[in-house]
């Protein structure tokens, strides 16, 4: 034994120890990187040709998604995936994720997986098909939904169900999701009844999310019973009617047209909320912005977007009865600016003015990522920057995002510094081009440098020698203007929002 | 070698307390019996089965990992009372010292895992499963055939016939 001890350290570099360890050795170590990196190791000798299996079979997590699905077609993702479940041999699977873009071909093998998950006692299904071409929220790509197994329904073991672009067959029962606690319905066929239904039937429904589901003519959200602490609604564009009566109910995230009725009801567990449009609705002078303020009055954080701003200005002009709105508990607030013109400036002040928010905290304001979303609206109700009657008492924080040092935005950060009495910092942050931009200076062509006003390519340190010369109501305020890549994320509102290319993302 | 206690033959007086074992190529170490009694249960054993006024023979066990692997076991024993890296007891000290364990080179890398697994080390056997798991996720096939010499005996028709069915898997 010494002896061979001996030898085998002698042998020292080149020689191929990984592949002398023991099995269980192995098995462990492959277990504890993703499944991904494990599964490759099966080419690297006959020795490892199989052992990355029993990471698979002793996972509790099935997940197949962007990694899995980016590399191999359809026919290898379906060959590969019904190879995977059918080594499996847990008894139970805890979470299961497919990401899939299906043809109608493969559509028994999706029902198959989804009775495996079922069988297994899935508690966390995300079945996302939901790849294809989308215009304005809606497949173009002429492919037919997938039609979910009633053996879905059936499954009682399931705490959180996530769908994206799949039908649902009626009649439909879900009395077996008593467990559920988590729902998020992307592009799937639900209507107003089917909606009514689950609401009645997931008991202990605490997160509901609902996107892109364009058969919905109204979303009511109501019963004495609901414990939903969390809405989602995003995108459901066919929606005209909106009611929510949730007491419980701590977070709502709105993305969309604002609705011409709506109705919010017990809504005192609210402390958060987010109202976005900016995309794909234009303003309408029925959209009531005021309404939705003055029921969401009590929350402690807030994201609005320009349109919003807007839409509070105009009701103002219109002798809205409701205004003013004082947002008693407000401690942050966001504005999402898709421009940053003469009006959007107005309105800005004009919120401050007819929603005040004595006890406001934290600011953040996103201007807009791209220069040609600048859109100058010409009509509006122009309403003097210097607003007297704005102070912020409590305003300790600024952050201002995607800041290049136009005209306009250094007359908001004027505004702010003017009226922040106890003002601590503000941050300024420029955006991710900017930096891109000054290097390729000299070879800009020309119809990009149309775009550039000339202060763009002013370099940094001089938009700080400009900042430093602004007058500050609080002599404590520090002003820090950073670039997109040092910005510091632990500053950040507790809504993100990405808007590219007409898709926005909005987590928290 | 010296902090480890050895020293140099299998007669060295007794002291209370003490366990001396003796690596696969031969050098003798004399430790405190609480401490790697606590971590081993391969030395556990040896002691309850009354090894303890003999040399415990560890054949495939090196000097060098032996060493390690004892003041793993001391550290451990004294800091953390023997606890895994799941316990409140893993404090700054310990997850420090594992650290600087893990930093070992490649070979002694392997020497502790082997080690480890004899000697029924269970934290200090998956602090450096864990390591080598670090070393090898993230990696192409052929940074992973370089970094641990993996003797290849597949046919370039095998190979081809198994990259193509992981394909998904391996960029």
């Amino acid at each position: 034994m010494a002896q061979e001890l001996m030898k085998r350290q002698s042998m020292g570099r080149g020689e191929d120890r990984i592949s002398n360890l023991p099995d269980p050795i192995l098995q462990s170590i492959l277990c504890m990187m993703p499944l991904k990196s494990a599964i490759r190791t099966s080419t690297l000798s006959q020795r490892w040709r199989n052992l990355w299996e029993y990471s698979l079979i002793s996972s509790a997590a099935l997940e197949f998604g962007d990694e899995f699905s980016c590399n191999q077609s359809p026919k290898q993702f379906v060959s590969m995936l019904n190879r995977y479940l059918h080594i499996y041999e847990s008894k139970h699977v805890e979470k299961f994720r497919i990401l899939f873009s299906p043809f109608d071909l493969f559509f028994r093998d999706i029902e198959t997986w989804i009775g495996f998950a079922v069988s297994k006692g899935v508690k966390q299904l995300d079945i996302d098909l939901s790849q294809g071409i989308v215009q304005n929220g809606v497949y173009i790509d002429g492919k037919v939904a997938f039609v979910l197994p009633n053996s879905l329904f059936e499954c009682n073991t399931l705490t959180n169900l996530s769908l994206s672009r799949c039908d649902i067959a009626s009649p439909f029962d879900v009395s077996g999701f008593r467990g559920l606690r988590q729902l998020s319905l992307s592009h799937v066929n639900i209507t107003n009844d089917m909606l009514e239904r689950m609401l009645v039937d997931c008991r202990a429904l605490e997160s509901l999310s609902i996107k892109s589901c364009l058969l919905l003519s109204e979303i009511r959200i109501t019963g004495p019973e609901l414990r939903l602490q969390k809405l989602t609604i995003m995108d459901c564009f066919e929606a005209y009617d909106l009611e929510i009566s949730a007491p419980k109910l701590q977070s709502l995230i709105y993305y969309g047209r604002i609705c011409s009725t709506n109705e919010f009801h017990n809504m005192s567990s609210l402390v958060d909320a987010c109202i976005y449009s900016i995309g794909r609705v234009n303003y309408d002078l029925d959209d009531d912005y005021a309404k939705w303020i003055s029921d969401l009055s009590q929350v402690k954080v807030l994201t609005l977007c320009s349109v919003a701003l807007m839409g509070i200005a105009f009701a103002d002009e219109y002798g809205e009865e409701e205004l003013p709105i004082e947002l008693q508990n407000l401690q942050e607030l966001q504005l999402v600016m898709d421009s940053l013109t003469e009006e959007h400036l107005s309105y800005i002040s004009a919120f401050f003015q007819l929603c005040p928010s004595p006890f406001l905290e934290k600011l953040f304001i996103q201007l807009p990522g791209e220069l040609n979303e600048l859109i100058d609206i010409t009509y509006g109700a122009f309403i003097d920057e210097d607003s007297p009657g704005v102070l912020f008492n409590h305003l300790k924080v600024i952050k201002v995002t995607n800041f290049r040092g136009f005209v306009n935005e250094l007359r908001l950060v004027k505004f702010l510094l003017e009226k922040a009495v106890v003002l601590e910092s503000l941050v300024l942050v420029t955006p991710l081009d900017v930096d891109r931009n000054e290097e390729s200076n000299n070879s800009q062509s020309g119809c990009e440098t149309q775009f550039m006003k000339p202060r763009e390519t002013l370099s940094l340190k001089i938009l700080r020698g400009q900042l430093l010369l602004l007058s500050k109501a609080s002599n404590e305020a520090r002003i820090v203007l950073r670039e997109f890549s040092e910005d510091d994320r632990s500053l950040n509102p507790m809504h993100s929002i990405l808007y590219t290319e007409n898709v926005i993302q909005v987590f928290d | 070698m010296a902090t480890t206690g050895a020293s140099d033959g299998a007669s060295a007086a007794k002291k209370e307390g003490l366990v001396t074992l003796m690596s696969g190529d031969g050098e003798i170490f004399e430790v405190e019996a609480a401490a790697v009694a606590a971590l081993s249960v391969t030395i556990r054993h040896a002691i309850e089965e009354g090894f303890g006024d003999r040399p415990i023979p560890l054949p495939i066990v090196g000097a060098r990992a032996l060493a390690l692997a004892v003041e793993y076991c001391r550290k451990h024993h004294s800091l953390g009372g023997g606890a895994g890296e799941d316990s409140a007891a893993y404090d700054d000290e310990l997850r420090a010292f594992d650290h600087n364990l893990a930093k070992v080179d490649r070979d002694t890398l392997f020497d502790l895992i082997e080690a480890a697994n004899y000697l029924e080390i269970e934290g200090l056997l998956n602090l450096m499963c864990r390591t080598v798991a670090e070393m090898m996720k993230g990696k192409s096939v052929e940074e992973l055939r370089r970094t641990f010499d993996v003797s290849n005996d597949y046919t370039p028709e095998e190979e081809e016939e198994v990259r193509r069915e992981v394909s998904w898997a391996l960029d």
